[in-house]
């Protein structure tokens, strides 16, 4: 399998990924690329593997990882282009919505476990392998993020000190 | 309220879709990886240097395409993905004027030459064309760089033609690179052979030509075989170009 073919058939499941636990499409946008630039630059020593979608989600992972490790050396600036979502007429949709922004205010590790385990749908020793952690840690991580999602707001709001 | 996770897949199907723009973007990003990887790969394995060279441009091509489209633009980051494409094949030590003072007849030996930096530029006589010398893969190319207002290239007129006439039937270039000129004067020489037309000195040989005329032998792989910078004479070019024909 050539790098286009992979990348043809697994870019739009490698950037869903990266939209969903980065909880911003345009960082996501540069992590996939970023993913995309150094797994073209290794695809002649990765070629043989046959886990290559967990390989390239672990780029991914360390890459969202790596970039949080850099934020405190960028300048935060505001975000003209207003890239939350743009609120929907339905009810329906309004629960969803807020539901997307919980979820983005999850720490970090909370937010890749519950996306690789309700959107890759892997098990937790597979999401355990990609972060590089204990399946015991994958599952305090998911239960944790699990239980703030279901209660509301403010108290997910005062949680951010509790987690890794 | 209750949530099940069935909301919570539901909620991460929904927001995992990507707007078709960033997919173009990204498209773009591995189409100019993948033209790296098919179109450039026989200077991959020439040397060692190079790997440096094309992994420090891999990293330019991050930063110029990640600036471009963080939240801002989309045609820059095109153009972006065009410059890493050039950039890419001049990565092996580029061409550039052996220091020697008052020489100006060099020849270099096939284990010592160096590729020309990419050469393009408006085509004289054809407006809005562009003339490449990637046009010409495979072949020995001749350069010349001239000026209608430069008398020396007035004398070499002649003999430029006459090997023109003899050689390009056996499958060489002729290529001039018309420099600090106006495309009418330049238009009225009557040059058989197709010409860039660069009065600013912008093109990489443009760049080079610190006198004129200067004419360049580029080998079939476009690396530097032999240049002067002194009018030519019909024997020693055509000696030249029949020994760079000749090899493999």
């Amino acid at each position: 399998m050539t790098f286009e073919e992979y990348v043809t058939a697994r870019l739009p499941a490698l950037l869903g990924t990266a939209r969903l636990i980065s909880a911003d499409p345009a960082l996501a946008e540069d992590l996939v690329q970023d993913v995309l630039i150094k797994l073209h630059a290794r695809w002649d020593t990765t070629g043989h593997l046959v886990s290559r979608d967990a390989y390239v989600r672990r780029m991914l992972i360390n890459e969202l990882i790596s970039w949080r490790r850099k934020w405190s050396r960028q300048i935060p600036h505001a975000d003209p282009a207003g890239s939350a979502t743009v609120p929907d007429r339905t009810t329906d949709v309004d629960e969803r919505d807020a539901l997307m922004s919980e979820v983005r205010q999850l720490p970090p590790r909370q937010r890749i476990v519950i996306v690789l385990r309700f959107f890759a749908d892997l098990s937790d020793e597979q999401i355990a392998a990609d972060l590089g952690c204990a399946v015991s840690t994958v599952r305090v991580h998911a239960s944790r993020a699990l239980r703030a999602l279901r209660i509301t707001t403010e108290t997910t709001m005062t949680r951010t000190d509790s987690q890794l | 309220m209750s949530r099940t996770s069935e909301d919570l897949r539901e909620t991460f199907a929904r927001h995992a879709q990507a707007p078709k723009d960033v997919t173009a973007r990204l498209q773009v990003v591995v189409d100019t990886l993948s033209e790296q990887r098919t179109g450039r790969r026989p200077h991959h394995r020439r040397s060692a240097p190079l790997l440096v060279s094309a992994a420090v441009v891999a990293v330019t091509a991050v930063t110029v395409v990640t600036a471009s489209n963080h939240r801002t633009a989309h045609p820059q980051v095109l153009a972006g993905s065009g410059d890493v494409g050039t950039a890419i094949s001049a990565a092996p030590t580029p061409f550039s004027l052996p220091p020697a003072a008052g020489k100006t007849d060099y020849s270099f030996p096939v284990e010592q030459r160096q590729v020309l930096q990419p050469l393009s530029g408006p085509k004289l006589g054809a407006s809005g064309a562009t003339l490449r010398l990637s046009e010409f893969p495979g072949k020995v190319v001749v350069i010349n760089v001239w000026g209608s207002w430069c008398a020396p290239c007035k004398s070499e007129k002649t003999p430029l033609k006459a090997v023109y006439t003899q050689l390009s039937p056996e499958g060489v270039q002729f290529l001039g690179i018309d420099i600090r000129d106006n495309a009418a004067a330049a238009e009225a020489a009557g040059i058989p052979y197709p010409s860039i037309f660069d009065p600013a000195q912008k093109t990489s040989v443009g760049t080079l030509a610190n006198s004129v005329p200067m004419t360049i032998v580029l080998d079939k792989q476009h690396r530097v075989a032999h240049l002067w910078l002194q009018p030519i004479t019909q024997a020693s070019l055509t000696d030249v170009v029949r020994a760079v024909l000749a090899e493999n």
